[in-house]
């Protein structure tokens, strides 16, 4: 059994981040694997015995609401990593995530601190479809952030084409944050069956032909998106 | 001088673009190069001439359904309306449209104008166009490739509102209400259409970002009371009329509601609201918004799918799920991740998947464990594998979901000449 946490949703999913929800608790169904998915509303308490966190994106104004919260955030998804869960972050729930979000009139806001790093608005906002890898895996996705977040730490993805950065996203420990929406996930599946495998501290079962056929047609989704960039 | 100049090579352009059986904007702006005022000196002129009103209609839906609605309800009611074709809602198709209905002197043969508004573009063409009443649709996460943020889409349709004096506002819609409630205590007269949370089980899909303030909605000027596929109640001035909509769906019921509230509100006590009802229901479905065209010797019926709130609609408003079903996505919509907000339980299966976005859409359904017949990009070849491959046993069952760019494609090659934007 995995436990999925999705955080916020109804503020933070401006990009249809539900699909990450969906691609892993259906990865996971189609292997037999059981999963539990608990959807936290803003003001509830977030459950800290979460196997996987998902934080969605958000505009400007959501980031501001969802940071009411960052203590919460930071207590009960803090306190599940150090229980090695893993977390999702996408755009605005990743700048939440950080120590701070700094907007460009000059004021900020407070993050939950779980990433090391700063939220600062771009010079340009970045709009398009990209391509690149993580660990040794093609990634593909789309890009529309006006922020990025300044770390020392470990990009995500790397390799980029098709966008003005070689790299984005951070890896905090067991926490994922990047801009990449398509949804990310359901266009990324050899990334969601890492998480699941890590979830599940085991090799995962083989799928059905649903999941073959998911698979399938994320791949020449990348495909696509590769032949567009012209790779 | 200037403005005849404009209007004589705007109308020399005009004629050679159509003997072409090309685009719209040109005419219009070959005319703004000629004189860059040549819209203002139009629209000062009409003002000048007294009350006619002048109405701008904004939003990130419905705006070329509910303009030609509140055109139709207006004509009926007496009045002779100028007004910009569907989606020439730009400067150079604002002009365009100008060209082929302006004198010499730059005087337009209208007792009232009906302007549909880009909600980027309109903030700064409000300032020529100098509306007397604006109607605020509603604001919904659309296109945010190009607007990046709803908040700014929010900023703008605000904009538009407030360089009018009369605002016809949706209450049903958060932030086109709050804008309201704004604009009312800066002195505006604000009206609002809405609909019975009755009649709309589900909600109108509004964008949950922005003010969000839970003001009280205004006693509505027009009521959507009950809404079934293509027949509406509307409630105004209190009595309650039926529409026959161009289109099944909330959305296209909400649109009639806006187009007989703004008309009730322009023409005061003179307004026959059953007149405005029955002109409404005798209109033909704006391009490619639940149209019906000839393919393959049978109707075919065209549903947009322009954003996550617009589809969603549609799709809550079928019947069944359609039994032969074309479906394609191409560049004209950048980056469909909201195609995971979409609840597709409507849909049974999908005969023909195309479009160079074909293949996302295959994950989404896939996803959603919902057969897909066959995954083409090349539209051409599917919609050709789509005649062949499908028999529809009812004639209205056979069904195109596509994006804007799509719909324009798709009745070009079954040789609809006509072009949206184009008079």
């Amino acid at each position: 059994m995995i436990r999925i946490v999705h955080v916020y949703p109804e503020v933070l999913g401006l990009f249809g981040d539900s699909g990450n929800v969906l691609a892993l608790r259906k990865r996971a169904e189609w292997r037999g694997i059981r999963v539990a998915v608990t959807e936290v509303e803003l003001g509830q308490k977030i459950p800290s015995n979460g196997d996987i966190y998902l934080i969605g994106s958000g505009s400007s104004s959501a980031v501001k609401r969802a940071a009411e919260h960052a203590r919460a955030l930071a207590d009960s998804v803090g306190s599940a990593v150090a229980q090695s869960a893993q977390v999702l972050a996408i755009g605005g729930g990743m700048h939440l995530l950080t120590r701070r979000v700094d907007w460009s009139d000059g004021t900020s806001v407070v993050g939950a601190g779980l990433i090391d790093g700063v939220s600062v608005p771009r010079s340009q906002r970045l709009v398009g479809e990209f391509i690149g890898s993580t660990d040794g895996l093609d990634v593909a996705g789309f890009i529309n952030s006006g922020h990025d977040v300044v770390t020392n730490l470990a990009p995500h993805i790397r390799d980029i084409h098709g966008l003005s950065i070689a790299s984005d996203g951070v890896v905090a420990g067991t926490i994922i944050g990047t801009h990449s929406h398509g949804a990310y996930l359901p266009m990324n599946p050899a990334v969601a069956d890492r998480m699941l495998v890590s979830a599940l501290g085991d090799e995962l079962p083989d799928g059905n032909e649903a999941l073959r056929r998911a698979t399938h047609a994320a791949n020449e989704s990348r495909r696509a998106i590769r032949q567009r960039i012209g790779r | 001088m200037r403005t005849v100049l404009a209007v004589v090579l705007g109308r020399i352009v005009r004629v050679l673009t159509r003997l072409r059986g090309g685009g719209s904007a040109l005419p219009g702006w070959v005319a703004l190069r000629v004189a860059p005022n040549f819209l203002s000196t139009v629209f000062d002129t009409f003002a000048s001439r007294g009350e006619a009103p002048i109405i701008v209609v904004t939003g990130s839906n419905g705006k070329s359904t509910t303009t030609a609605m509140i055109v139709a309800a207006l004509e009926a009611n007496g009045h002779i309306v100028f007004s910009n074709p569907s989606g020439g809602n730009l400067p150079q198709g604002v002009a365009s449209a100008v060209l082929a209905s302006v004198s010499l002197r730059g005087s337009l043969k209208a007792s009232a104008i009906v302007l549909e508004l880009d909600e980027a573009y309109g903030p700064k063409l409000v300032a020529t166009i100098k509306p007397t009443h604006a109607v605020l649709l509603n604001i919904q996460v659309d296109q945010l490739n190009r607007f990046f943020e709803p908040e700014r889409v929010i900023e703008m349709v605000h904009q538009i509102g407030a360089s009018a004096q009369t605002i016809i506002v949706n209450d049903a819609d958060a932030n086109t209400r709050a804008i309201g409630n704004i604009l009312a205590m800066q002195s505006h007269a604000v009206y609002g259409f809405d609909v019975d949370p009755a009649a709309a089980p589900r909600g109108v899909y509004d964008a949950h970002v922005g003010i969000q303030t839970r003001a009280d909605r205004r006693a509505p000027r027009a009521l959507v009371t009950a809404q079934s596929a293509r027949v509406t109640g509307i409630e105004v001035d209190g009595e309650t009329v039926s529409v026959h909509l161009p289109a099944a769906g909330l959305h296209y019921a909400l649109d009639a509601a806006a187009a007989i509230a703004t008309v009730a509100v322009v023409m005061g006590s003179r307004h026959d609201a059953s007149v405005s009802a029955r002109a409404i229901s005798d209109l033909n479905p704006v391009y490619g918004r639940g149209e019906e065209v000839q393919a393959f010797a049978a109707p075919l019926t065209i549903v947009m799918m322009k954003n996550h709130p617009s589809l969603q609609m549609n799709l809550d408003a079928l019947q069944e799920a359609p039994e032969s079903l074309y479906m394609a996505v191409d560049e004209g919509t950048p980056d469909p991740s909201w195609i995971y907000d979409i609840d597709v339980s409507a849909l049974d299966h999908v005969d023909v998947l195309s479009g160079t976005k074909a293949w996302q859409w295959e994950t989404r359904l896939a996803y959603a464990e919902i057969p897909v017949g066959l995954v083409e990009e090349n539209t051409s070849r599917a919609f050709a594998h789509f005649g062949v491959a499908t028999t529809p046993s009812r004639q209205e069952f056979r069904t195109a979901i596509v994006n804007y760019e799509q719909m324009m494609d798709l009745r070009r090659e079954l040789g609809y000449k006509e072009i949206e934007g184009q008079q």
